[in-house]
């Protein structure tokens, strides 16, 4: 029965694909695929370009919250732009700045208020690459709960966007938009205002200054991605010394060169170890103009960058 | 292009139809083109990091698009059609009914998934395949996440009435002179992923929702700033994809089952351990997701837990390999390519397997986590057992499909490139993450032993390439010009080859 049965089978003939029908079907998924392509194309940076809406709803329905409960206070104040760094900031992703971007009246002074339990700064600069980065303001360390000096502007003009980050945490970022002056602001002729800037590049330039340049190495510098060489990137004229302040409880070095990997690596400079609160003296003097890198010895992420005039 | 009785049907008939064995082209011909694709993402990820700095890919940002859109493509586009694919194929034949018990649900099963694979092909999302918050909520651009999300869900459902159709199918339109121990292991296999994507795959389509209300900004379950947690996310994610890991490997388990006793030409060695080894990593499966999820803080007891129940895979899944050892043994072996495609997926799934206990060891997960270790150990996994698996039952099932056999010395060369190509690559990974390279980095520092390593690595992905080559030639060529099979027994086994006009026990 069963040898019949397959008997029977065989006689079916087996239809073969043929060249013609796999063709076709190629084809299909050719077309496919190309129309695909064809809408893809065009339009492959536009699909990437929309923030969640979550972050929309964010930035403002807390900044007209709160401007209600802090316009009495504003008055108080007057030609101050006061913004928060919401608590939570630090954990990377949520919201930071706000509000974001800030609108600052021509003239008007900032106060960042930190409500958040650890601290931040605000440093104008896209992020610690930047080499524009605490230029142009600086509010250094804010304590968790406090507020910063008031910053001053200088040299800006109506209309700017100023991006600034967290050097903590440099994923805060946020942006400051020059308004046209405020009604009753004080005026754009602040110029003896402080810009809280005491550690920017600028500050190092001089030389002649009493004391000299100074290099901190900041406390927890030793942890990775902590904040390390203050001010990180450093000019100073040719022959001066440089006072090394290791502020950390760690020992630390100051060492020529982009890392430990780096062949020219201590050639030029290197002030060996210096403990934990102590400081040393690195000469320029054998020292030609130019920029270097830098880095710490003992831990390799900590660099920073030397510019000699 | 399939197997046909009486006259070649126009190719729409074939696209609409509801019949098994069409959708399972359907199914098979999707998974292999989007494998393809996902393939040309793969070797220029592999070009990118063939030196430090940049080479191909100008930004990160595109970069992490590229291996988000490489990564979905893989697993839900490639591993888990496929699966479906020669499930529809084999099963109604194999349980002996005239097709799957609904029809229009299988056929709704498949042309969800084109659909969903759509939306992640146009859209490109940077989330990486995981999708964690907070990033994925709070600043991954949309359109693309938006797409990402809802095209995972539509796959999720997807998933969800195949497997029904397939537990249905075997459990209910069995027929009745065919006991459930006497079912192909295949069937079982099939039966055991399509039970754990009914019990796993809601979590993950839930917490889809959960993610997507999220980013609208209407919910915060993963939203640190709203109170949310963005580790639940994690938990949700892995109660699917840890037992999900087991939907991609077991079938290409069954797959296994089906050639090795044919091309050894001798008996199961143990049928009833193959089927209690099925039961004991569908149950075991969900006794394993956190193991994903060491470094995230939690307390040692949990930690303990998930590792014993990350180690109780083990014994199931050497019972496999035992069986199959045990039967190739003192048998007589015909190296024809399916085989040898399954047993190099068997040396490298050891190895693989090997690389896991270290991963799961929870002192030593620590050192191996977010880095190339584990992509090397998961990529072993997929390209090692499975994919290896998943080409060889390819050649062994082209004869019912097309009717032709394939160039036996291509696909030899084809596995030697493969094999060798697979293993430079992924060994050489594992190595790299121990050596510190992170994953998801397009660049990397320039010292002496990463450039070397990954570039033995990309030598390996241009192998596996050529590979690939040769592969798609010669299912193309065999496909359209190949020499006809002989249909009872095309390998020369002296075995019975499937036919699918044969529905009936005992004939």
């Amino acid at each position: 029965m069963s040898s019949d049965d397959s008997h029977g089978h065989d006689k079916e003939p087996i239809i073969l694909t043929s060249p013609r029908r796999l063709g076709k079907g190629m084809v299909m998924i050719a077309i496919t695929l190309a129309i695909g392509a064809a809408i893809l194309i065009p339009l492959f940076d536009e699909m990437f370009e929309i923030p969640p809406p979550v972050t929309q709803i964010r930035t403002e329905s807390p900044a007209a919250e709160e401007g209600e409960g802090e316009q009495g206070a504003a008055p108080a104040e007057e030609g101050t732009t006061r913004i928060t760094i919401l608590a939570g900031a630090a954990v990377q992703g949520s919201p930071d700045y706000d509000p974001d971007p800030g609108q600052v009246p021509a003239g008007n002074s900032i106060v960042w208020d930190n409500q958040d339990t650890v601290p931040h700064t605000a440093t104008s600069g896209t992020g610690p690459q930047d080499p524009n980065s605490a230029q142009l303001f600086d509010t250094s360390i804010v304590n968790g709960g406090e507020e910063s000096t008031a910053v001053q502007l200088q040299g800006v003009s109506e209309g700017q966007t100023i991006p600034y980050y967290c050097i903590v945490h440099p994923y805060m970022t946020g942006e400051l938009t020059i308004s046209a002056a405020g009604q009753g602001a004080a005026g754009g002729g602040g110029g003896s205002a402080q810009s809280g800037n005491t550690t920017g590049a600028a500050g190092g330039g001089g030389g002649g200054a009493a004391g000299g340049p100074t290099l901190t190495i900041l406390e927890g510098s030793s942890i990775q991605g902590s904040p390390d060489y203050d001010p990180d990137e450093l000019t100073v004229a040719a022959g001066a010394d440089v006072t090394v302040m290791n502020q950390d409880t760690l020992p630390h070095t100051v060492t020529s060169g982009t890392g430990p990997q780096d062949p020219n690596s201590g050639q030029t400079f290197d002030t060996s170890l210096i403990n934990g609160g102590e400081s040393a003296t690195l000469s320029l003097a054998q020292v030609a103009a130019g920029p270097y890198d830098y880095h710490c010895m003992v831990h390799p992420y900590m660099t920073g960058k030397l510019t000699v005039q | 292009m399939v197997l046909e009785v009486r006259k070649p049907r126009p190719l729409w008939e074939i696209l609409f139809s509801t019949h098994h064995t069409d959708i399972g082209l359907l199914y098979i011909i999707f998974s292999l083109t989007l494998f393809f694709m996902g393939g040309v993402l793969a070797i220029g990820i592999r070009t990118e990091l063939f030196l430090p700095g940049v080479q191909l890919i100008e930004d990160s940002n595109t970069f992490h698009r590229i291996f988000t859109v490489h990564g979905t493509t893989m697993l839900f586009l490639w591993v888990i059609p496929f699966g479906s694919g020669i499930g529809n194929y084999l099963i109604p034949i194999m349980v002996r009914y005239k097709d799957m018990a609904w029809p229009k649900l299988n056929a709704v099963a498949f042309w969800m998934i084109p659909v969903g694979a759509a939306l992640v092909w146009l859209g490109w999302a940077d989330t990486s395949w995981t999708a964690y918050p907070p990033y994925s909520i709070l600043r991954a651009p949309g359109p693309a996440a938006e797409m990402w999300i809802f095209g995972l869900k539509i796959l999720g459902i997807s998933s969800i009435l195949g497997a029904i159709n397939f537990v249905v199918t075997i459990l209910r339109m069995k027929h009745p002179d065919l006991p459930l121990m006497k079912m192909p292991l295949l069937s079982w296999s099939i039966l055991s992923t399509s039970l754990i994507i009914l019990m796993s795959m809601p979590t993950f389509a839930a917490a889809l929702i959960m993610l997507y209300t999220d980013r609208l900004g209407v919910s915060g379950f993963f939203n640190p700033a709203m109170g949310g947690d963005p580790i639940a996310y994690q938990h949700l994610f892995w109660f699917t994809f840890h037992p999900e890991v087991y939907v991609f490997l077991i079938p290409a388990v069954g797959m296994i089952y089906e050639i090795i006793p044919k091309f050894s030409r001798k008996p199961i060695f143990s049928y009833t351990s193959g089927v209690t080894a099925f039961i004991l990593l569908t149950i075991v499966s969900f006794a394993s997701w956190a193991h994903h999820m060491f470094a995230t803080g939690m307390s040692f007891t949990e930690k303990t837990v998930f590792m014993i129940g990350t180690l109780a895979a083990v014994p199931a899944s050497a019972m496999h390999i035992f069986n199959w050892i045990a039967t190739m043994w003192g048998g007589r072996i015909r190296f024809r390519a399916p085989i040898a495609f399954v047993v190099g997926g068997i040396i490298l799934f050891f190895l693989a397997g090997a690389g896991g206990i270290v991963n799961s060891a929870m002192p030593l997960d620590f050192l191996t986590h977010d880095s190339y270790w584990v992509v090397g150990h998961m990529h072993l996994f997929l390209m090692g057992l499975i994919t290896h698996a998943f080409i060889g039952f390819i050649y062994y099932l082209l004869p019912m499909i097309t009717g032709r056999m394939y160039n036996e010395k291509a696909a030899m060369v084809q596995f030697w490139l493969l094999f060798i190509g697979t293993s430079l690559i992924f060994i050489t990974q594992h190595l790299l993450g121990l050596y510190g390279m992170p994953r998801r980095v397009a660049d990397y520092v320039p010292v002496e032993p990463l450039i070397i390593m990954n570039q033995i690595s990309t030598v390996g992905a241009y192998i596996v390439l050529a590979s690939m080559g040769i592969f798609l030639v010669n299912l193309i060529r065999s496909a359209g010009w190949g020499k006809p099979a002989k249909m009872e027994d095309p390998f020369e086994i002296g075995e019975k080859y499937y036919d699918y006009r044969r529905r009936e026990p005992h004939h």
